[in-house]
Protein backbone atom coordinates (compact mmCIF):
# COMPACT_ATOMS: atom_id res chain seq x y z
CA UNK A 1 0.00 0.00 0.00
CA UNK A 2 1.50 3.30 -1.13
CA UNK A 3 0.19 5.91 1.26
CA UNK A 4 0.94 8.66 -1.25
CA UNK A 5 -1.41 7.13 -3.84
CA UNK A 6 -5.16 7.23 -3.28
CA UNK A 7 -5.82 4.40 -5.71
CA UNK A 8 -3.33 2.17 -3.91
CA UNK A 9 -4.87 2.87 -0.50
CA UNK A 10 -8.39 2.33 -1.84
CA UNK A 11 -7.34 -0.97 -3.39
CA UNK A 12 -5.70 -2.16 -0.18
CA UNK A 13 -8.78 -1.38 1.88
CA UNK A 14 -10.99 -3.06 -0.70
CA UNK A 15 -8.82 -6.16 -0.46
CA UNK A 16 -9.04 -6.05 3.30
CA UNK A 17 -12.83 -5.79 3.08
CA UNK A 18 -13.09 -8.74 0.75
CA UNK A 19 -10.89 -10.86 2.97
CA UNK A 20 -11.99 -9.90 6.47
CA UNK A 21 -15.15 -7.84 6.06
CA UNK A 22 -14.42 -5.04 8.46
CA UNK A 23 -11.69 -2.93 10.04
CA UNK A 24 -11.36 -2.54 13.80
CA UNK A 25 -8.15 -0.63 14.39
CA UNK A 26 -6.34 1.81 12.13
CA UNK A 27 -3.00 3.30 13.17
CA UNK A 28 -1.61 6.09 11.03
CA UNK A 29 2.11 6.32 11.67
CA UNK A 30 3.54 7.49 8.37
CA UNK A 31 6.65 9.55 8.72
CA UNK A 32 8.22 10.39 5.37
CA UNK A 33 10.35 13.46 5.57
CA UNK A 34 12.28 13.73 2.37
CA UNK A 35 12.78 17.47 2.41
CA UNK A 36 15.11 17.39 5.39
CA UNK A 37 15.38 19.96 8.13
CA UNK A 38 15.84 23.54 6.97
CA UNK A 39 14.73 27.08 7.49
CA UNK A 40 11.35 28.47 6.46
CA UNK A 41 12.83 30.54 3.65
CA UNK A 42 14.35 27.47 2.05
CA UNK A 43 11.11 25.53 1.68
CA UNK A 44 9.60 25.62 -1.79
CA UNK A 45 5.93 25.09 -2.54
CA UNK A 46 6.84 21.62 -3.72
CA UNK A 47 8.52 20.90 -0.39
CA UNK A 48 5.43 21.96 1.52
CA UNK A 49 3.15 19.86 -0.65
CA UNK A 50 5.43 16.86 -0.25
CA UNK A 51 5.50 17.12 3.53
CA UNK A 52 1.72 17.54 3.82
CA UNK A 53 1.17 14.74 1.33
CA UNK A 54 3.26 12.36 3.40
CA UNK A 55 2.32 13.37 6.90
CA UNK A 56 -1.29 14.53 6.61
CA UNK A 57 -2.94 13.39 3.39
CA UNK A 58 -1.64 9.86 3.86
CA UNK A 59 -3.87 9.57 6.93
CA UNK A 60 -6.78 11.22 5.14
CA UNK A 61 -6.52 8.51 2.49
CA UNK A 62 -6.45 5.57 4.90
CA UNK A 63 -9.27 6.91 7.06
CA UNK A 64 -11.48 7.78 4.08
CA UNK A 65 -10.95 4.40 2.46
CA UNK A 66 -11.29 2.51 5.72
CA UNK A 67 -14.35 4.32 7.01
CA UNK A 68 -16.99 2.05 5.49
CA UNK A 69 -15.18 -0.97 6.91
CA UNK A 70 -14.97 0.65 10.35
CA UNK A 71 -18.60 1.74 10.34
CA UNK A 72 -19.65 -1.83 9.68
CA UNK A 73 -17.37 -3.25 12.37
CA UNK A 74 -18.64 -4.15 15.86
CA UNK A 75 -16.10 -1.69 17.25
CA UNK A 76 -13.56 0.62 15.67
CA UNK A 77 -10.71 2.87 16.74
CA UNK A 78 -8.29 5.20 14.96
CA UNK A 79 -4.96 6.37 16.35
CA UNK A 80 -3.01 9.04 14.51
CA UNK A 81 0.63 9.52 15.44
CA UNK A 82 1.52 13.20 15.59
CA UNK A 83 4.54 14.75 17.32
CA UNK A 84 5.53 16.64 20.45
CA UNK A 85 7.07 19.30 18.22
CA UNK A 86 3.55 20.56 17.55
CA UNK A 87 3.59 21.83 21.13
CA UNK A 88 7.25 22.75 21.45
CA UNK A 89 8.26 24.42 18.23
CA UNK A 90 11.66 24.03 16.65
CA UNK A 91 12.36 26.49 13.80
CA UNK A 92 13.98 23.88 11.58
CA UNK A 93 10.94 21.62 11.82
CA UNK A 94 8.52 24.23 10.49
CA UNK A 95 7.01 22.13 7.71
CA UNK A 96 7.03 18.85 9.62
CA UNK A 97 5.36 20.48 12.60
CA UNK A 98 2.74 22.22 10.50
CA UNK A 99 1.79 18.97 8.81
CA UNK A 100 1.64 17.08 12.11
CA UNK A 101 -0.48 19.89 13.60
CA UNK A 102 -2.92 19.46 10.74
CA UNK A 103 -3.08 15.76 11.55
CA UNK A 104 -3.79 16.54 15.19
CA UNK A 105 -6.58 18.90 14.15
CA UNK A 106 -8.01 16.30 11.79
CA UNK A 107 -8.04 13.81 14.64
CA UNK A 108 -9.94 16.15 16.92
CA UNK A 109 -12.50 16.93 14.25
CA UNK A 110 -13.08 13.28 13.39
CA UNK A 111 -13.44 12.35 17.05
CA UNK A 112 -16.54 14.52 16.96
CA UNK A 113 -17.99 13.59 13.61
CA UNK A 114 -17.35 9.84 13.92
CA UNK A 115 -18.72 9.52 17.46
CA UNK A 116 -20.04 7.50 19.07
CA UNK A 117 -19.09 4.40 17.09
CA UNK A 118 -15.49 5.22 16.18
CA UNK A 119 -13.07 6.57 18.80
CA UNK A 120 -10.27 8.71 17.34
CA UNK A 121 -7.17 9.79 19.22
CA UNK A 122 -3.76 11.35 18.72
CA UNK A 123 -0.54 10.04 20.21
CA UNK A 124 2.30 12.55 20.32
CA UNK A 125 5.70 10.95 20.75
CA UNK A 126 8.70 12.86 21.97
CA UNK A 127 12.22 11.77 21.13
CA UNK A 128 12.31 8.12 20.16
CA UNK A 129 15.50 6.30 19.29
CA UNK A 130 14.15 4.72 16.16
CA UNK A 131 16.53 3.05 13.77
CA UNK A 132 16.14 5.89 11.28
CA UNK A 133 16.78 8.56 13.89
CA UNK A 134 19.78 6.68 15.22
CA UNK A 135 21.11 6.43 11.67
CA UNK A 136 20.87 10.19 11.36
CA UNK A 137 22.58 10.70 14.71
CA UNK A 138 25.36 8.32 13.75
CA UNK A 139 26.43 10.81 11.11
CA UNK A 140 26.91 13.54 13.69
CA UNK A 141 29.89 14.05 15.99
CA UNK A 142 29.53 14.26 19.74
CA UNK A 143 26.54 12.02 20.32
CA UNK A 144 26.25 8.33 21.04
CA UNK A 145 23.21 7.16 19.10
CA UNK A 146 22.99 4.00 21.22
CA UNK A 147 22.76 5.86 24.53
CA UNK A 148 19.24 7.10 25.32
CA UNK A 149 20.54 9.62 27.85
CA UNK A 150 23.14 11.00 25.46
CA UNK A 151 20.55 11.32 22.71
CA UNK A 152 18.40 13.41 25.03
CA UNK A 153 21.37 15.56 25.98
CA UNK A 154 21.96 16.21 22.28
CA UNK A 155 18.29 17.05 21.71
CA UNK A 156 18.31 19.36 24.71
CA UNK A 157 21.33 21.24 23.45
CA UNK A 158 20.16 21.51 19.86
CA UNK A 159 16.39 21.75 20.13
CA UNK A 160 15.95 23.15 23.65
CA UNK A 161 13.86 20.10 24.47
CA UNK A 162 14.33 18.69 27.97
CA UNK A 163 12.24 15.96 29.60
CA UNK A 164 11.77 14.83 33.18
CA UNK A 165 12.96 11.28 32.53
CA UNK A 166 16.20 12.69 31.10
CA UNK A 167 16.44 10.19 28.29
CA UNK A 168 15.09 9.43 24.86
CA UNK A 169 12.62 6.57 24.47
CA UNK A 170 13.06 3.13 23.03
CA UNK A 171 10.56 2.54 20.18
CA UNK A 172 9.01 -0.32 22.15
CA UNK A 173 7.72 2.19 24.69
CA UNK A 174 5.03 3.66 22.47
CA UNK A 175 3.41 0.47 21.18
CA UNK A 176 1.46 -0.35 24.35
CA UNK A 177 -0.03 3.17 24.46
CA UNK A 178 -1.21 2.92 20.89
CA UNK A 179 -2.44 -0.62 21.45
CA UNK A 180 -4.63 0.46 24.34
CA UNK A 181 -6.13 3.45 22.54
CA UNK A 182 -7.11 1.36 19.54
CA UNK A 183 -8.40 -1.55 21.59
CA UNK A 184 -11.82 -2.52 22.85
CA UNK A 185 -10.65 -1.66 26.36
CA UNK A 186 -10.63 1.98 25.40
CA UNK A 187 -14.30 2.84 25.74
CA UNK A 188 -14.32 6.51 26.77
CA UNK A 189 -11.22 8.24 25.43
CA UNK A 190 -11.70 10.03 22.13
CA UNK A 191 -10.34 13.29 20.77
CA UNK A 192 -7.43 13.11 23.18
CA UNK A 193 -3.84 13.99 22.40
CA UNK A 194 -1.75 11.63 24.51
CA UNK A 195 1.86 12.61 25.11
CA UNK A 196 4.46 9.87 25.20
CA UNK A 197 7.37 12.20 25.76
CA UNK A 198 9.14 11.42 29.02
CA UNK A 199 7.56 14.42 30.72
CA UNK A 200 8.01 18.00 29.69
CA UNK A 201 7.05 21.36 31.11
CA UNK A 202 5.43 22.60 27.94
CA UNK A 203 2.69 20.00 28.02
CA UNK B 1 -4.35 -7.31 30.49
CA UNK B 2 -6.28 -8.62 27.54
CA UNK B 3 -7.12 -5.69 25.28
CA UNK B 4 -9.65 -7.65 23.26
CA UNK B 5 -7.94 -7.87 19.91
CA UNK B 6 -9.13 -11.42 19.34
CA UNK B 7 -10.30 -11.61 15.74
CA UNK B 8 -9.77 -7.90 15.18
CA UNK B 9 -8.65 -6.54 11.85
CA UNK B 10 -5.79 -4.09 12.25
CA UNK B 11 -4.03 -1.78 9.83
CA UNK B 12 -0.80 -0.03 10.71
CA UNK B 13 0.02 2.58 8.07
CA UNK B 14 3.63 3.65 8.34
CA UNK B 15 7.13 2.81 7.30
CA UNK B 16 6.38 -0.87 7.68
CA UNK B 17 2.77 -0.66 6.58
CA UNK B 18 0.86 -3.84 7.08
CA UNK B 19 -2.52 -5.28 7.82
CA UNK B 20 -3.78 -8.42 9.37
CA UNK B 21 -6.28 -10.09 11.60
CA UNK B 22 -5.47 -11.12 15.11
CA UNK B 23 -5.83 -14.74 16.06
CA UNK B 24 -9.33 -15.67 17.17
CA UNK B 25 -7.93 -16.96 20.43
CA UNK B 26 -7.07 -14.76 23.36
CA UNK B 27 -3.86 -12.88 22.76
CA UNK B 28 -2.13 -9.92 24.33
CA UNK B 29 -1.51 -6.83 22.23
CA UNK B 30 2.11 -7.72 21.75
CA UNK B 31 1.65 -8.30 18.06
CA UNK B 32 0.41 -4.78 17.51
CA UNK B 33 2.93 -3.32 19.92
CA UNK B 34 5.83 -5.03 18.27
CA UNK B 35 4.40 -4.18 14.88
CA UNK B 36 4.51 -0.53 15.77
CA UNK B 37 7.88 -0.72 17.40
CA UNK B 38 9.22 -1.91 14.10
CA UNK B 39 7.75 1.06 12.28
CA UNK B 40 10.30 3.44 10.98
CA UNK B 41 10.38 6.43 8.73
CA UNK B 42 10.20 5.41 5.12
CA UNK B 43 12.63 8.13 4.19
CA UNK B 44 14.62 10.29 6.48
CA UNK B 45 17.20 12.96 5.69
CA UNK B 46 17.46 13.51 8.61
CA UNK B 47 14.61 12.35 10.79
CA UNK B 48 13.25 15.12 13.03
CA UNK B 49 13.16 14.32 16.74
CA UNK B 50 9.38 14.61 16.95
Amino acid sequence: MDLLDRASVDAAMAQLGERWGHLNALVNAAGPFTTGVKSFEDYTDEDWLEVFNGLTLSSVRTIRAGLPLMRSAPWARIVNVSAMSTKHQSPALVAYTAAKSALTSLTKNLSHSLAPHILVNTVSPGTFASDSFKSSLALLPGVDENDLHDIMRFIGENYDNHVHLDRAADPSEIGPVIAFLCSQRNTYTTGANVNVDGGSDFT
Amino acid sequence: MNLGFEGATVVVAGGTTGMGRAAPTASPPTALASRYSLARARTSTPRPPN
